[in-house]
């Protein structure tokens, strides 16, 4: 289990994330919602290490962040929003540049390339640069490349952004399936990948984490049949 | 450390010829170096066959030259969302850096290769000194790596292509021009000790003893001091970006 405690982080006198505090268990889902530039890359960016100073704790099970941070960078993989490839690389140059980076063995990166190539549809796009990939093949081979070290906590910017119906679908269908072996944090604007696959809510606001909880709770509580409406509810609390 | 930087070595020196940046420059640097050379009267004036003139034109060159090779180093990285990543994975942000400046010492050392072209086309036609002109490569590689890492140093400052080539030249050329002449004229006649260190610091001063044949163990630490202190300070700033 990943755990978040008292989790502050400014830039200069600015402080974008207040004392943050939650957990996110194995074989769960969490949609990390909020609206623009309520501080969800900085609260992403800090949890895998990314930003070297803030107050508070990140661990997973004994490893603390700021005592190992490569140890603890072994349990972390992250996608960001858009991107994430090199663009010069094939899809399989790639992937093995990731597992060398995750210290995977040859059997280990063999299978778990060949594993995800399947369940991600990837092998037919296995030899060609990710420059030429379309937006579906990049966000899949981005998700293949962070899954490859086979982490226990995946961290995910806006997975289903810009994919077409069809692949928004496969790739939900896809993560729901993954997401019973490890934790998920899904930061997303896209309300029916909340409703699709997350178990549990996090709603940030101005660095400050404003809800916690189960989503059908989140729903209930401010008396909405889906995500969006009970979204723009808050929010519309909040100001 | 030695298998990531590896592993990112690999994956920076492959970029640089994945582009067509990189023929570019090397095509860049041949005509620079010889419209440098062959235009210069000294060429023609030197009575010792040693290439002096082709390797005193060394420096300026890889002073554009090599900004023009690290300006993409930290700003594809931001720019492709693949920073985020890779300094977010297991392996030492040392190695990260060590690998961008071995890369691009790597290709500079590939430019200086080719431009042997210009020895062998010479060597043709004259009787040269040839182990003068063995050592004054060694000198022009050992520079080239010292230029590379300031390069390297001026691109973490800006995630942006233009910035990080002016302000790389903008750091060549000074460290080319910096002779420590105001430094050695506030000692007296007397200091000769504290005059000849003032002036040894020297890049130009050193460069120069080396490719006219007076290869020094002191010289050889200089350029390889300089080099691993730009890299040791390229990966300060991107630590202190990160804050």
């Amino acid at each position: 289990m990943l755990i978040v405690k008292d989790l502050s982080k400014s830039f200069g006198r600015i402080e974008v994330l207040h004392k943050l505090s939650f957990s996110l268990p194995s074989g769960e889902i969490t949609a990390l919602l909020g609206p623009n530039g309520a501080g969800k890359t900085t609260l992403m960016r800090s949890i895998i290490g990314y930003y070297d100073t803030f107050s508070g704790q990140v661990s997973y099970g004994d490893t603390d962040l700021a005592d190992s941070r490569s140890a603890f960078a072994a349990h972390i993989a992250y996608v960001p929003e858009s991107g994430g490839l090199y663009p010069e690389m094939t899809v399989a140059e790639y992937l093995r540049f990731m597992a060398d980076l995750k210290h995977l063995s040859s059997s280990e990166f063999a299978l778990r390339s060949d594993m995800l190539a399947a369940a991600l549809e990837l092998n037919s796009v296995l030899m060609q640069k990710c420059e030429t990939l379309s937006k579906g093949y990049s966000r899949r081979t981005a998700i293949a490349g962070a899954l490859i070290g086979h982490p226990d906590v995946l961290i995910l910017d806006e997975p289903c952004e810009g994919l077409d119906l069809q692949q928004k679908i496969n790739l939900r269908a896809f993560l729901k399936d993954y997401g019973r072996s490890c934790a998920i944090l899904l930061s997303t604007h896209i309300m029916e990948d909340v409703e699709a696959l997350a178990q549990r809510v996090l709603l940030i606001n101005k660095g400050e984490l404003v809800c916690d909880s189960p989503l059908a709770d989140f729903k209930r509580r401010f008396q909405s049949n889906n995500i969006e409406d009970a979204f723009c509810a808050v929010i519309k609390q909040l100001g | 450390m030695l298998h990531d930087t590896l592993i990112c070595f690999c994956k920076d020196f492959r970029f640089y010829f994945s582009s067509r940046l990189m023929y570019l420059l090397l095509a860049a640097y041949m005509l620079l170096l010889s419209a440098m050379c062959f235009f210069s009267p000294d060429f023609y004036a030197k009575t010792e066959a040693d290439l002096l003139t082709f390797f005193m034109y060394q420096p300026v060159v890889l002073a554009i030259i090599t900004p023009a090779l690290t300006m993409r180093s930290f700003a594809d990285e931001a720019r492709n969302r693949t920073l985020e990543i890779i300094l977010s994975q297991p392996i030492s942000r040392l190695s990260v850096v060590l690998a961008k400046f071995l890369a691009s010492w790597s290709v500079c050392i590939i430019m200086l290769a080719s431009s042997a072209l210009i020895w062998a086309v010479l060597a043709a036609l004259t009787d040269l000194n040839n182990q003068m002109i063995l050592f004054s490569y060694l000198a022009a590689v050992l520079m080239s790596a010292s230029l590379c890492a300031l390069s390297l140093f001026a691109a973490v400052f800006s995630y942006s292509f233009v910035a990080s080539f002016i302000l790389g030249v903008l750091f060549c050329a000074m460290l080319l021009n910096i002779n420590f002449g105001f430094v050695s004229s506030l000692f007296s006649q007397d200091s000769l000790l504290a005059m000849k260190l003032a002036r040894s610091f020297s890049f130009m001063r050193q460069y120069t003893a080396m490719v006219s044949g007076q290869i020094s163990l002191s010289a050889c630490l200089y350029f390889i001091s300089l080099s691993a202190a730009f890299v040791f300070l390229t990966y300060a700033v991107l630590e202190y970006k990160r804050r």
